[in-house]
């Protein structure tokens, strides 16, 4: 079930079908629904453990998020995952650590909703291009293609943001804080009590890796923030729809009719929050396997953003 | 939901390296030649159906057309052995089967009238799909069939499917010997006309260097263009992993391709391999670690492309994007140090206008297919150096061009009647600019923010007076 080919066909389905918050209570059948037709879809269909999960209504969040708006990056979170365990499994995988996974569950929905987003602006950006290619060097031309290139220039950055972080995500939890998990499991365990502290000590990193620990909360509103950027540039284009390949109407006047103020304040917010992700990083430790400075080395590979936001905040660089 | 893809091979050189592709997929998912499952392909995982479908007995067929203007190739598939792997009715082969004879307009014009028994078998294949993704298209640039047929069709796709992804595996002439096509250089222009505009990808697989990996590396003295096609088949069946592999990345062909080409005007991917062998070779390969596949297929000897350009020029040349696809055993928790290793040791210059890592996809691997290596990677990369060689393309056509040589071929063709060349001028243009695209990648300065509002299209967010505030931070990114 790792092979999360099914997570992204039902997150499709929960966008296509617009099971928001709202009436989640009157459609959480209709939900279990999607989420055994995408199993069934993915490559888990034959997955010995695929009826074991199920989907729940969070009670202590409802509330406040059936307030969050419809199409925002927390439109799902109200969902929790379940899975059934039965004795004895249910003495290690307790409900307390259940709902972790489940919190986690949700983390990874969020990203995987704002990197859709992405690839479906993409899709409308590169159908842009074949007509603006088409039309060729009319006098409207070059503002198109400047308009374009402001699209594909903000588009690039923030899903270079989404990718990377996926990427973080998968090594660091699939990867290699359970590989430590396995390592430990031979190793250190002794009886249940080691059993279950190793795999508190397991779902304690996983917390941590998506920033949802404690002291990561500052980050992981950053990164909230973030990925609504992605959601919001998708609706920027104009694509209220999920289905890559929909009919969009002409591109051509649907790129020059965006409102250009929506798409600098996006970029606003993006740049703020990158900001703001830097001077966390300048404050957090610098070691340690599962940190902002793993996640901050891989977005800034080329070193782009030390050049671009290091200029800009020089001198908190040297306060901090 | 399998995102679907269908495989167009045209041509001679198409037809042959989609051949090999599928012979790869069989192995690779346990299916037989007849397109039955083999009884020892049980473990299931994979998603064979994103290429394949089934028949109402179960068995496996490729979701693939193949065409040709002359039957020579497609008859060798029918009469060999994988004669019951296709569907027959997706095989098209011209009445006359006069081929092209190396002329680009030849196939060009006999595709266009042949389009509504392409299009039928094209729109059949489309409707059986569930949720049909895109077409990936297999073909020369240089010939008649693949270069023209594949030009016209690649139209037609734009404008039939204009919604759906277009792929292709294009294979560049080695322009290392002299080839008996002497009119190579106006084919392939005309054909990097349409993969300019009418391709969402395009993965270059340049005989050039494909030749020069089996003499260097693979040390075979005259490789044959089975050998290089091995090596071709290598490539696209190791591309589409993800695909037919799922796990929590690139699991679809815009996932990749949207992270991929972040910039869609410069959509052309070169690749690398390693360990480079070919089919029966010894294994060579010594250690293999992330950091050692990683490391090795930044190389220039393990990369698909020739660089053409001098050295100071290739200097200049920058990585838009890398991801990396390995396979096999691997520690996992290797990547990230390695990842860090290369960028301490400046490995890889990227472009500087904009962020740019390298991406790894740890792959699963058939468990059907033993290899005597470890571990195998491939790097798939939009690259600026890749501009060479169509500056080369370039130079090739001038030369041919300013001779005047062998136009009567093509001014019998009505796209050129009346004389009328301004089809190559066009081409030439477009394909300037490409270049000309891919040296602006180079440069801090390609797309900057607040540089490209001559008319004050960002009014909205101004300040009072409608400009930019130029001290904006956000406006350098």
């Amino acid at each position: 079930m790792e092979l999360a080919d099914w997570a992204d066909l039902f997150i499709m389905s929960l966008w296509q079908h617009k099971c928001y918050a709202t009436e989640a209570d009157k459609r959480i059948s209709e939900i279990q629904g999607l989420l055994e037709l995408s199993i069934q879809r993915s490559s888990c269909e034959r997955d010995h453990y695929r009826d074991r999960i199920y989907l729940y209504i969070k009670k202590e969040k409802n509330m406040s998020l059936s307030a969050s708006p419809a199409g925002g990056i927390q439109s799902f979170n109200y969902l929790g995952l379940g899975y059934r365990v039965d004795w004895p499994v249910n003495i290690i995988l307790t409900s307390g650590a259940l709902e972790i996974y489940a919190e986690i569950f949700s983390f990874l929905m969020q990203v995987k909703l704002a990197h859709s987003s992405l690839a479906e602006a993409w899709y409308s950006l590169k159908e842009h291009m074949h007509t603006i290619n088409q039309k060729g060097g009319s006098g409207s031309h070059e503002s198109e293609v400047s308009v374009f290139n402001i699209f594909m220039k903000l588009r690039q950055q923030v899903n270079h943001f989404v990718t990377t972080l996926q990427q973080y995500v998968q090594s660091q939890l699939s990867h290699v804080s359970w590989c430590k998990f396995v390592h430990s499991l031979k190793n250190q365990v002794k009886d249940m009590m080691d059993f279950e502290s190793v795999h508190m000590s397991y779902l304690n990193d996983s917390l941590h890796i998506c920033f949802l620990s404690d002291e990561t909360k500052g980050v992981s509103s950053i990164i909230q923030n973030i990925l609504q950027c992605a959601l919001d540039f998708r609706s920027c284009l104009g694509g209220s729809t999920w289905q890559c390949g929909v009919e969009y109407g002409d591109s051509s006047s649907k790129l020059s009719k965006t409102n250009m103020s929506q798409v600098h304040s996006i970029k606003r917010e993006f740049y703020k929050n990158l900001k703001d992700l830097y001077i966390c990083y300048l404050k957090s430790p610098k070691h340690g396997e599962f940190s902002l400075s793993r996640f901050w080395d891989c977005l800034n590979y080329n070193d782009y953003y030390t050049e671009v936001i290091g200029k800009d905040i020089g001198h908190l660089a040297f306060s901090v | 939901m399998p995102r679907e893809i269908i495989t167009l091979q045209v041509g001679q050189c198409g037809n042959q390296i989609g051949m090999e592709f599928w012979k790869q997929l069989c192995l690779e998912h346990g299916i037989s030649k007849d397109g039955i499952l083999e009884d020892f392909a049980t473990q299931g995982g994979d998603r064979k159906d994103v290429f394949f479908y089934q028949a109402d007995d179960q068995h496996y067929i490729p979701r693939a057309l193949l065409m040709d203007l002359e039957p020579r190739v497609i008859n060798g598939i029918q009469t060999g052995d994988y004669r019951n792997l296709f569907n027959h009715e997706n095989l098209f082969m011209s009445k006359e089967g006069g081929g092209a004879g190396n002329n680009w307009a030849s196939g060009y014009h006999q595709g266009k009238s042949v389009e509504e028994d392409l299009m039928d078998m094209i729109d059949r294949e489309a409707d059986g799909s569930d949720s049909l993704e895109g077409f990936v298209l297999c073909h020369s640039i240089a010939g008649g069939t693949g270069s023209g047929m594949g030009s016209y069709l690649l139209e037609t796709l734009n404008d039939r499917y204009s919604k759906k992804l277009v792929q292709t595996y294009s294979v560049f002439p080695n322009q290392n010997e002299i080839s008996d096509v002497v009119v190579q250089p106006y084919n392939s222009l005309l054909t990097l006309k349409r993969l300019t505009l009418n391709a969402d990808c395009v993965v270059v697989l340049d005989n050039t260097a494909l030749n020069r990996i089996a003499v260097e590396r693979l040390h075979i003295p005259n490789p044959s263009v089975s050998q290089t096609n091995s090596l071709v088949s290598t490539v696209m069946s190791a591309s589409t992993t993800t695909l037919r592999y799922p796990g929590y990345m690139n699991n679809d062909l815009v996932g990749l391709l949207a992270s991929l080409i972040p910039t869609p005007r410069c959509h052309f991917l070169m690749t690398g391999y390693t360990p480079l062998t070919v089919e029966r070779q010894a294994n060579m390969i010594r250690k293999t670690t992330v950091l050692d596949v990683m490391r090795r297929l930044l190389q220039t000897k393990n990369i698909m492309v020739s660089s053409n350009a001098r050295t100071k020029e290739a200097s200049q040349a920058k990585y838009i994007s890398i991801l990396n696809i390995i396979q096999g055993e691997v520690d996992p928790t290797q990547v990230h140090d390695s990842l860090q290793r290369i960028r301490e040791r400046k490995l890889v210059n990227f472009i500087e206008w904009g962020p740019a890592s390298i991406q790894v996809a740890l792959s699963r691997k058939s468990p059907y297919v033993q290899t005597a290596h470890r571990v195998s990677g491939l790097m798939l990369a939009s690259y600026t150096g890749i501009r060479h060689l169509f500056s080369k393309c370039l130079s090739q056509y001038s030369l041919l061009r300013k001779r005047q040589a062998f136009l009567d071929k093509y001014r019998s063709f009505p796209l050129f009647d009346d004389n009328d060349l301004s089809e190559f001028d066009e081409s030439r243009d477009i394909i300037e600019s490409l270049v000309d695209e891919y040296k602006a990648c180079e440069s801090p300065d390609y797309i900057k923010w607040g540089m490209e509002d001559p008319d004050h299209i960002l009014t909205g967010e101004g300040n009072a007076t409608g400009s930019v505030d130029p001290r904006d931070p956000s406006l350098a990114m």
